[in-house]
């Protein structure tokens, strides 16, 4: 993970001095929140942020435009497409899914709509639920899957930065109390993200615990005075 | 509608989409849906851990939230 720093009054201030910096557009840029400062006597407020790299090994990001790829990926990418269309038809609600990104065999569907909250769902779970299905059906008759994401109003985007900015905050309460903390369940993918947030600093560790799908992450010191 | 639903869902995850069937049982606060599939398409409506009948009963609930019943989907082998 590259870690270029920007510095900006507000989030939107350090995401625009970091697209200017590196001629990439803003909507490009992704980030992690690094330190929001208040503001002293001494010192503005502001809020720190950390680019990323364009090519972080990321599942859920497809970086770029969206490169050329196989026929067969792209008229599965279509199937995939126009069932969750009329999925979204047969629910009742009002709305479109279209292709974001095609990279390889990872899909990024992106859903506008106006019903986006019954959409999303509770914690994202009818959009993971729409994300199974669609995953199934970009599985089937072929020998290699496509990979599906569906998004709607950049939920996943939103969801990634607060869970690591939150993971940051976790980790900031496990320095200065030494003692380690349990985060809520997680799946593969959330934890993963906590786990990489983390592995820049070298005085905490992140260790899954329990079994099956959804396990939790401990967040430990590593430095001395552990407890 | 939701009878719909359930079966565009279920043909398109298994193999034999002939095979699929919905039957609706209308009941006053709820509404039970009874699928059914060919007998080796029954894993691709379950799924492992039951993941994907619970992605339908999910996408479910959330297409009749805006209305005043329950629905239920059961899976019948």
């Amino acid at each position: 993970m590259a870690a270029k720093e920007y510095f900006g009054i507000n989030e939107e201030e350090a995401v625009q001095e970091a697209a200017l910096d590196l001629g990439i557009p803003r909507e490009k840029i992704r980030y992690t929140l690094i330190e929001t400062r208040k503001k002293g006597l001494f010192f503005k407020g502001g809020v720190r942020i950390a680019v990323l790299d364009e090519n972080d090994d990321d599942p859920d990001v497809a970086g770029g435009e969206p490169a050329l790829s196989g026929e067969e990926a792209r008229a599965k990418a279509g199937e995939v497409v126009d069932f969750l269309n009329t999925l979204i038809g047969k629910m009742g609600m009002s709305g479109t899914a279209c292709i974001s990104s095609l990279t390889g065999d990872k899909l990024l569907v992106a859903i506008e709509s106006r019903d986006s909250s019954l959409l999303i769902g509770k914690m994202g779970k009818t959009l993971d639920a729409l994300q199974v299905v669609a995953n199934i059906v970009g599985q089937k008759g072929g020998e290699r899957p496509l990979r599906v994401i569906v998004d709607c109003e950049n939920y996943r985007e939103r969801r990634q930065q607060k869970l690591v900015s939150f993971a940051e905050e976790v980790a900031d309460h496990v320095r200065r109390t030494r003692s380690s903390r349990l985060l809520e369940p997680m799946n593969p993918f959330e934890r993963r993200l906590v786990h990489t947030a983390l592995t820049r600093y070298e005085d905490i560790e992140t260790v899954s615990e329990g079994d099956g799908l959804y396990k939790q992450i401990r967040i430990r010191f590593r430095g001395q005075g552990r407890r | 509608m939701e009878k719909e639903l359930v079966e565009y869902i279920a043909k398109s995850l298994v193999d034999d989409p002939s095979g699929v069937s919905v039957n609706v049982i209308e009941g006053e606060k709820s509404t039970i849906l009874e699928l059914k599939v060919s007998d080796n398409d029954i894993g691709k409506v379950i799924g492992k851990h039951g993941r994907i009948a619970k992605a339908m009963r999910t996408i479910l609930s959330a297409a009749a939230s805006k209305k005043e019943k329950r629905v239920v989907l059961e899976i019948l082998d």
